[in-house]
């Protein structure tokens, strides 16, 4: 019985997968990409969890300190987007409270507010642009990477400022500094 | 986040059937650790998957 659910488990591929996309380059050796579009269910999210012994564990482990970002972000209200940074060796980037990403819906522009990372996949913690600069290079450690070895940023965006269901993939984005300049162009 | 689909669901049914009788079978501090670790990836993975990317 064991053996064939965690077979079954394992051959149902993960909900990343299939989802279309939108890339750039920041800068040498450092790549962003939009993944996802995060669908917030404020009410639903406990109750859904209470159905099964799995969602209270889940709910049990949230209670002891973990999965912080889903927290802030089922609990802040905004748009919010999964974006994966890919930094090589020797690239570079640093992000701080004045770090934009611009996403281009033809002539309309919608900016981002806050980005976001975490510690690990338990989310113990939680970083933001809104609290200090982050730097991020290939060998850096206090970040939570995504399963393709980027650094997983969850970008905030004004509620309600992203177009709706499959809709929200800019034409192209570019992340902007402080000081009003592209750092890149997808 | 939202468990939304029904791939998420039967992911969770598929790990109460998992997950308990894995650990309990883990005699060592440091198996069970890294199997809980495994399991929270698969919780997180079912929740919303966004470290899966």
């Amino acid at each position: 019985m064991l053996l064939p659910a965690v077979l079954a488990l394992l051959a149902v591929p993960p909900r990343a997968g299939g989802e279309r996309s939108v890339s750039c380059v920041l800068s040498p050796g450092v790549r962003a990409s939009l993944k996802h579009r995060i669908a917030v269910e404020q009410e639903t999210w406990p109750s859904a969890l209470a159905e099964t012994r799995a969602g209270r564990e889940l709910l049990r482990l949230e209670a002891a300190g973990g999965f912080r970002l889903h927290v802030r972000v089922r609990e802040t209200p905004g748009d919010y987007a999964v974006c994966v940074i890919y930094v090589d060796a020797g690239g570079r980037v640093v992000l701080d409270g004045r770090s934009r990403f611009v996403l281009a819906y033809g002539k309309r522009r919608v900016e981002s507010t806050e980005i976001l990372f975490t510690d690990s996949i338990q989310e113990r913690r939680v970083f933001s642009t809104a609290d200090g600069p982050i730097v991020l290079t290939d060998r850096s450690t206090g970040y939570a990477k995504a399963a393709s070895g980027g650094y997983l940023a969850i970008v905030r965006f004004p509620d309600g400022s992203l177009p709706k269901g499959r809709d929200w993939l800019p034409d192209m984005f570019v992340l902007r500094g402080g000081d009003g300049s592209d750092y890149a162009q997808s | 986040m939202a468990v939304t689909t029904l791939r998420a669901r039967i992911a969770l049914v598929l790990l109460v059937l998992a997950a308990s009788p894995i650990v309990a079978f883990a005699a060592e501090q440091a198996e069970q650790e890294s199997l809980w670790d495994w399991i929270v990836r698969f919780l997180v993975w079912a929740a919303g998957g966004w470290h899966g990317y």
